[in-house]
């Protein structure tokens, strides 16, 4: 390539494989080119959950022709993209160290840079994007986006509020889920219910009949001793618990089942979806309102879920927060959002990670990428 | 001809052979390993393998495109380190647009072994080396009679996972399994601690005919993953 005299954006070539689906995107700086997604979602459904061994076998015999098909959607060569990145944690260990391994083995073949990005960071990125509004949403000015961002990420995999002060460099994590993900939770629900596999869109679908006040399931973490106050917070003012909702959940059916009475199925998945995402947008606005953060990025595959979208839209108009929702090809695990923040950091300047790095299951949300 | 192998079914390791082609054919007796790399430990394949490509080829100022080959051990081996080795000969294979090919990882150890079980009288020998959970991965090979002596050896039976104990007992057998299961296993002499490399695996496909190696550069998982079909929901209640 030769040099211009006008700065080009970055071409970035993104890698995606910390669960079950292998993402390729390319972007240049702002702009999408390709979001290629394949994903194993129907090898785990028999078991109810994402076996990570069958997702590390998937990734491996989908990554070459997934690169193929970004390569070919997005028009460019290996040889016009200027820089690489990764996902290098958090998630599983064996799935992460295959799209690792395609990525330094990318830059050892071309000479490109090399960028290990946060997994959480990145969903976030993607908000970064023209256009990443879904269609209901406002197409967002970068600098808009950037001054007082905070990010609630919903997922099988996560549920973290994030406080994004700066996205290349500075995120601090408010609270966190302390056991199982929300999406996980709606999939054992799903299962103690009788709805298929993944349990999200079942339950969503199940819901939709259903009375939401039918049933009181707990809202987790939410007793004063946890919560205490903005002076004096608590342990777990911002943080999740959703496993004592799931029990809860399952008590109530087999109590049913024990008497042989009817499983009000609707009315039951109705109920703990209304806990879910009462309990998730709640915390998340305590968690905007107290620490300065007047937009909110939904991300992560719960985003799709339609009491979510709906309460955490009604929520943040009462609370004067500008919502942002990528669209749901961009809110569930992709290869664009690491790509976009992967161009996001070479604009920056941030130096690459060179080809040491290791691929963290449970790199902190502080640790934006991985320095060289 | 120039190949570069790379196996990642127990250490991490990598070679750049050079080796002469006549009427066509590649001489692998006058193969000539350029540079070479390898691990001490099993637990770090994501991390050495691109670096040490990288170095291989800067060290002996080749190009990435000027390979004609890549071979990559498909295992058997501990999956998640086997395939960050598959993944890294596949990439540079796409980007360099370089052939692939897989070749048995047993027989890189078979290869490093066979002079000496020949040496030792031998018409037959093994491969063991550890499957871990108590097993090993195994192959047996069968030394080449001739009247030149041993010049070569054949795999006759294997890959296969199992506990060490269900092999024979009298076949002597090279590899790790050898040394961990000396109880129930008798050693190639001084080979009991032999690991697969890539520069014994590249020698290997050479001696057996590059059009033998393996099109597939799938790895040889031989055991299905742990998960099992949850046959009933568990009771939160008792």
């Amino acid at each position: 390539m030769t040099t211009t005299s006008a700065p080009r954006e970055p071409i970035v070539l993104g890698i995606e494989s910390s669960c079950d689906e292998t993402g390729i995107g390319i972007v240049a700086g702002r702009r999408l080119l390709t979001n290629t997604v394949s994903t194993s979602m129907d090898e785990h459904a028999r078991f109810g959950g994402v076996i990570p061994e069958i997702a590390s076998r998937a990734h491996l015999e989908a990554m070459i022709p997934a690169l193929d098909a970004a390569l070919d959607e997005a028009g460019v060569g290996m040889d016009e993209v200027d820089a690489i990145a990764v996902t290098s944690g958090p998630g599983l260990s064996g799935a992460l160290m295959v799209g690792v391994s395609a990525a330094k083995a990318l830059a050892v073949a071309t000479g490109k840079p090399l960028y290990a990005v946060n997994h959480l960071v990145a969903h976030v990125g993607v908000g970064l994007l023209e256009d990443s509004a879904s269609a209901a949403g406002d197409t967002e000015s970068e600098a808009s986006l950037l001054s007082g961002l905070g990010a609630l990420l919903v997922s099988g995999g996560h549920t973290e509020i994030l406080k994004v002060s700066d996205i290349s460099g500075d995120v601090t994590l408010l609270g966190s889920t302390l056991d199982d993900a929300a999406g996980e939770a709606y999939d054992k629900v799903a299962r103690v219910l009788g709805l298929s596999y993944p349990g999200g869109p079942a339950i969503d679908r199940a819901a939709a009949s259903g009375d939401p006040r039918a049933f009181t399931f707990p809202r987790g973490l939410t007793a004063a001793k946890y919560m205490g106050t903005v002076q004096d917070p608590g342990s777990h003012r911002y943080d999740f618990s959703f496993s004592g909702l799931k029990t809860a959940v399952a008590r109530v059916v087999e109590g049913l089942e024990a008497h042989d009475e009817p499983v009000p199925v609707a009315d039951i998945a109705a109920s703990f979806q209304e806990a879910v995402a009462d309990v998730v947008t709640s915390k998340a606005m305590l968690a905007c309102t107290e620490n300065g953060i007047d937009t909110l990025l939904l991300g992560g595959g719960v985003a799709a879920n339609s009491r979510l979208r709906q309460l955490v839209s009604k929520r943040c108009s009462e609370h004067g927060i500008r919502l942002v929702v990528p669209k749901l090809s961009l809110c569930t695990d992709n290869g664009a959002m690491v790509a976009a923040l992967g161009a996001r950091l070479v604009q920056s300047g941030v130096a690459p990670s060179g080809l040491d790095f290791t691929a963290d299951p449970s790199l902190p949300v502080t640790t934006v990428s991985i320095g060289s | 001809m120039l190949i570069l192998g790379c196996d990642t079914s127990s250490i991490a390791s990598g070679a750049l052979v050079r080796v002469p082609v006549v009427d066509g054919a590649p001489d692998a007796g006058h193969l000539e390993v350029l540079g070479s790399f390898r691990t001490q430990d099993t637990r770090s394949h994501a991390e050495a393998m691109a670096p040490g490509v990288r170095d291989l080829l800067e060290t002996a100022g080749i190009r990435g495109q000027d390979l004609d080959l890549i071979l990559t051990g498909v295992g058997p081996g501990p999956f998640t380190g086997l395939r960050a080795g598959i993944m890294t000969a596949r990439a540079l294979g796409w980007a360099w647009k370089v052939p692939v090919r897989g070749v048995v990882s047993l027989d890189a150890v078979a290869e490093g072994s066979f002079h000496d079980a020949a040496s030792a009288g031998h018409t037959v020998f093994g491969v063991a080396t550890d499957a871990r959970r108590r097993e090993v991965y195994s192959a047996v090979y069968r030394l080449a009679d001739d009247a030149t002596g041993a010049t070569g050896y054949t795999r006759a039976h294997g890959p296969v996972v199992g506990p060490a104990g269900d092999l024979e007992p009298q076949i002597p057998m090279a590899g790790r399994g050898a040394e961990l299961y000396a109880d129930v296993l008798t050693p190639v002499s001084g080979h009991d601690q032999d690991e697969p490399l890539a520069e014994l695996l590249v020698a290997s496909a050479l001696r057996t005919g590059l059009d033998a190696t393996l099109e597939s550069t799938s790895p040889l998982y031989l055991r299905e993953s742990d998960a099992r079909v949850p046959a009933d929901r568990k009771k939160a209640t008792r």
